[in-house]
């Protein structure tokens, strides 16, 4: 289903009276709160609270405040640094004999890291009945790098790993060349690390220019594709994705593998966490391609200011291959 | 963007990153600098390590030394060649995925990895026998090949448990297609225990791998050892393995890789490893450590970026510049002029370097041996001073091929990446012409924001994150390590303005012997690409003492010149731990005892 964009006041009106199960994600960012908070007039039965254990102090600050909000919630350690361990526990806290059979999950996708989010995504498929529906919520950011000017803006510096991520290592073959797809966002060097690190033969550089988020931003993505491309120009090939349509992203990604299906195909999410999962779907889809994750030294601390806007969608389409999990 | 709008395919850049593995033969052969005459052992029978920085050139030489390479380069045939080389890339996300964090302590975790290992290796050996595409007009040598591959390969495979009745000789009619057919096999045996560590990963039980297992000594080694003697391959001659970025391989894969060193081989197949210094151990599966010379040879080919070999990294980078240019068609430009200085600033230097010539002259000033020292010794001190008097100091352009080989801090991927920018600027401010020069405010912007990005914006900002132990000691880390380099980046400026006789300085050393925690700082400085580490002579003259230099990447932010490298500063361990605290504790001393506090400390000759 296409996400669609409402006030935050209106969150309600976009879910059901009663909610089973809902999962969020505290971490070192006032979003993650946003919708927690602004889950007023719905009733949720059973709430799980994913929280950094190994990020900021803020992450517990706001673990609590969302807490005090669901007072019977699962808090889960969740770790940027231990990917098996996130793994583990995420498994453990929505495992199908502790769930009661959920029929409406909502998920505020907003903070979990896009590891993690995509972990959440394959523990997800795994657990769920196939009758069972999964209501994606996103914050998106009024203003990236807060305070910096529009060529000053950083998110991330320095990658410390390189990683395939848990449960999409793909099935590369040692005889073949790389093809990696990155989903550019507003982090040139992590991506130019990641890309450097990777070695590709091709390379995809997506531009979501695709109904953007933010469209007044489009001016500083598009300088964070140009500084990437400038750099690898001659493996460059440019395409388009949308960073506020995960099913768009979907198929953008997926027409790019087709173009290179001699090669061992690598996906790299770098942008929203809508298009991440747009991401994860191909991947859920294709055993064969791996997505991969740099994992940064260090987030800016005013990363983003949230929007008062969020955008929903039903993931019905996690569900249409959830048989074929591994 | 520059580029094709229709097909989505941006045009050449010059300076654009291409892996060299992806180079044809003839492109890397002319791009290549051959200047790495000093490390024989890359080429002669042995095993060695290649210690170097990301972007040193590592991945280069490996390339040249590939079959390809080595006939166009040589002019020789295959058959001539003095070894074969298989380029064996490891990428972080290839053989080490996450998965395999499950089998970690466990028995089967050697095993699984070394099957990866092996049969990852074999590939790529297939896959460069492919690549070279060996004229077989007589069909004996895919005779040859499937007889070596039915009577030992396949029969060796079945032994080991995989299940197979292929018949290379019936169901192969050339030697590609067998050479294709046994690269299939080792990816079929690579991905078959690829597929099992994936359904570990959720799996809460350890289930049995019913895969065939092989080991470099069941497997890899006699694959090799046989394949030597194939009648297309070079006579008598070792093969090389070489291991591209070893340190991406996990523990367990560098124990392997290090059991493989320890067996000796070295007649029938070299290890050839390239790494960083953070390859993850020496020691081998049984714990025991692999030693230099005993069991290889270790060729480091990081360039210490001191005085003497300065001039030869700036040559070596007009090298790459100029077969760069010449390669994609910008021909009869020279690297100077292709990335030309300011020519105002040029002549306000000359005129500060005349008067300062004259000034020796006349016994004015501080004094040199030779006039021409004078010269270059305080002619752009003198003349950044002139700026920061006037308040102008931000029109000083950071420009000119020398200033931005200086800046690139002796590690060719610091060039080229900026200059790769700069090109592309170049282009979409005159879309419409050819770029046959860099204008200097252009290469001045990029080299600038690559600095102030490398200061990370503003340090105080951040937020660094812990690596397993608690989180408020981290903080403090970066906290301690962003004060230490803005102290030593503006002390260093100071010292660029003052009145000392050595005023261009960027590196400290010791005088004292520093504690683990300010060496933590400095070694987790250099881990992040803040400074270099070399050695000296301790002032003693008695030992050598540790040396950090600042990278010249930092040197548009803090106003400094890159070119400057006279003097180091001997400092206590005490001022620099208060630097950490503090980061104006260095200046307050500089300037309540003047910036010769710190020369007088200095050591009296250069390195």
């Amino acid at each position: 289903m296409k996400p669609t964009k409402h006030p935050l006041s209106d969150l309600h009106a976009n879910l059901p009276a009663e909610i089973d199960l809902f999962i969020c994600c505290a971490s070192f960012e006032q979003r993650c709160t946003k919708i927690a908070n602004s889950l007023t007039s719905v009733t949720v039965r059973r709430a799980v609270v994913a929280e950094y254990r190994d990020g900021s102090m803020a992450s517990a600050k706001h673990a609590e405040v969302i807490l005090k909000k669901f007072p019977g919630a699962k808090r889960v350690d969740i770790f940027s640094s231990a990917p098996l361990r996130t793994l583990d526990n995420l498994v453990n806290a929505l495992s199908p004999q502790d769930v009661e059979t959920p029929r409406h999950i909502a998920v505020d996708i907003s903070t979990f890291t896009r590891e993690a989010l995509l972990i959440l995504l394959r523990v997800l498929r795994r657990t769920l009945r196939p009758d069972d529906h999964i209501h994606c919520l996103y914050v998106g950011a009024k203003q990236y790098s807060i305070g910096d000017s529009e060529e000053k803006t950083w998110l991330t510096h320095g990658v410390r790993e390189v990683r395939s991520i848990l449960g999409y290592p793909g099935r590369l073959l040692p005889s073949r060349q790389t093809h990696l797809i990155v989903l550019v966002g507003y982090e040139d060097e992590r991506a130019n690390e990641l890309i450097s690190s990777i070695e590709p033969s091709v390379l995809s550089l997506g531009l979501g220019s695709i109904d953007p988020i933010r469209p007044e931003l489009a001016t500083t993505n598009r300088l964070f594709y140009q500084k990437i491309a400038s750099v690898f120009g001659q493996i460059v090939r440019r395409f388009e994705f949308s960073p506020s349509d995960h099913l768009v992203t979907r198929d953008a990604i997926g027409e790019q593998v087709q173009q290179h299906r001699s090669y061992n195909t690598i996906v790299a999410p770098m942008n929203t966490k809508i298009s991440t999962i747009g991401c994860g779907l191909v991947g859920l889809d294709n055993p064969d391609l791996q997505l991969c994750y740099a994992q940064p030294e260090i987030y800016n601390e005013r990363y983003a200011e949230p929007e008062d806007d969020y955008y929903s969608f039903e993931l019905s389409e996690l569900m249409i291959t959830m048989n074929d999990s591994v | 963007m520059v580029g094709d709008e229709r097909t989505g395919i941006i045009n050449t850049n010059p300076f654009s990153v291409q892996t060299p593995e992806g180079l044809p033969a003839d492109q890397a052969t002319q791009l290549f600098v051959d200047d790495y005459n000093d490390f024989p052992a890359v080429q002669v029978p042995g095993h060695a390590f290649l210690l170097g920085p990301r972007g040193s050139g590592k991945s280069m030489i490996f390339r040249i030394c590939q079959p390809d390479c080595q006939q166009r380069k040589l002019n020789k045939n295959l058959r001539d060649l003095a070894f074969f080389a298989v380029y064996v890339p490891v990428k972080e996300t290839q053989i080490a995925v996450t998965e395999l964090g499950r089998l970690k302590q466990q028995y089967a975790d050697i095993l699984i990895n070394e099957h990866l290992m092996v049969t990852y290796v074999a590939s790529r050996f297939f896959e460069t026998l492919r690549k070279l595409q060996i004229n077989d007009t007589e069909g004996t040598f895919h005779k040859a090949l499937c007889l070596f591959a039915d009577s030992h390969f396949v029969r060796r495979l079945i032994r080991l448990g995989y299940k197979t009745d292929i018949n290379l000789s019936e169901e192969t009619t050339s030697l590609e297609e067998c050479i294709v057919k046994l690269s299939g096999i080792c990816d079929d045996l690579f991905t078959d225990a690829s597929t099992y560590f994936q359904k570990l990963a959720f799996s809460d039980e350890v289930t049995a791998y019913s895969g065939a297992l092989c080991s470099y000594v069941n497997f890899l080694l006699p694959l090799l050892k046989h394949a030597r003697s194939l009648p297309f391959m070079p006579i008598d001659a070792p093969i090389f393995l070489l291991i591209d970025d070893a340190d991406n391989l996990t523990e367990t894969q560098a124990m392997i890789v290090n059991t493989w060193v320890s067996a000796r081989t070295t007649s029938d197949v070299s290890l050839k490893i390239s790494t960083t210094l953070a390859y993850k151990t020496y020691r081998t599966v049984t714990n025991r450590t692999i030693d230099k010379p005993h069991d290889y040879s270790e060729v480091d080919i990081s360039p210490v970026y001191t005085s003497q070999v300065k001039t030869k990294y700036v040559d070596r980078v007009r090298k790459i510049v100029q077969r760069r240019l010449t390669v994609f068609g910008i021909a009869n430009v020279s690297p100077d002029e292709f990335f030309p200085t300011d020519s105002d600033q040029d002549a306000r230097i000359h005129a500060i370097r005349d008067r300062v010539g004259d000034d020796w002259e006349r016994g004015v000033g501080n004094r040199a041996y030779r006039k021409s020292d004078a010269q270059v010794r305080y002619t752009m001190p003198q003349y950044m001073k002139s700026l920061a008097d006037k308040g102008a100091s931000s029109t000083f352009r950071y420009c000119g091929f020398e200033q931005l080989a200086h800046i690139s801090s002796g590690l060719i991927r610091f060039f080229l990446e900026p200059a790769s920018q700069m090109y592309t600027r170049q282009q979409a401010a005159n879309p419409d012409l050819p770029v046959i020069y860099i204008s200097p405010e252009i290469q001045h912007t990029v080299v600038y924001e690559e600095s102030r990005s490398l200061m990370f914006a503003e340090f105080d900002k951040i937020r660094r994150e812990p690596r397993g132990i608690h989180e408020h000691s981290y903080q403090v880390r970066v906290k301690k390590l962003a004060n230490l380099v803005k102290a030593l980046g503006e002390t260093f400026r100071e010292k660029l303005l003052s009145d000392d006789s050595e005023r261009r300085v960027i590196s400290i050393a010791f005088s004292d012997e520093p504690d683990d925690e300010i060496l933590d700082v400095l070694d987790f400085g250099v881990e992040l690409g803040y400074f270099h580490m070399s050695a000296i002579g301790n002032k003693d003259g008695t030992g050598r003492t540790r040396m950090y230099i600042l990278t010249r990447r930092l040197a548009p932010f803090f106003n400094l010149d890159p070119t400057g490298f006279a003097g180091y500063l001997f400092v206590k361990s005490q001022d620099i731990r208060a630097a950490m605290y503090d980061s104006n504790a260095l200046k307050r001393k500089s300037r309540r005892r003047g910036t010769a506090y710190f020369e007088q400390q200095e050591l009296p000759f250069f390195l």
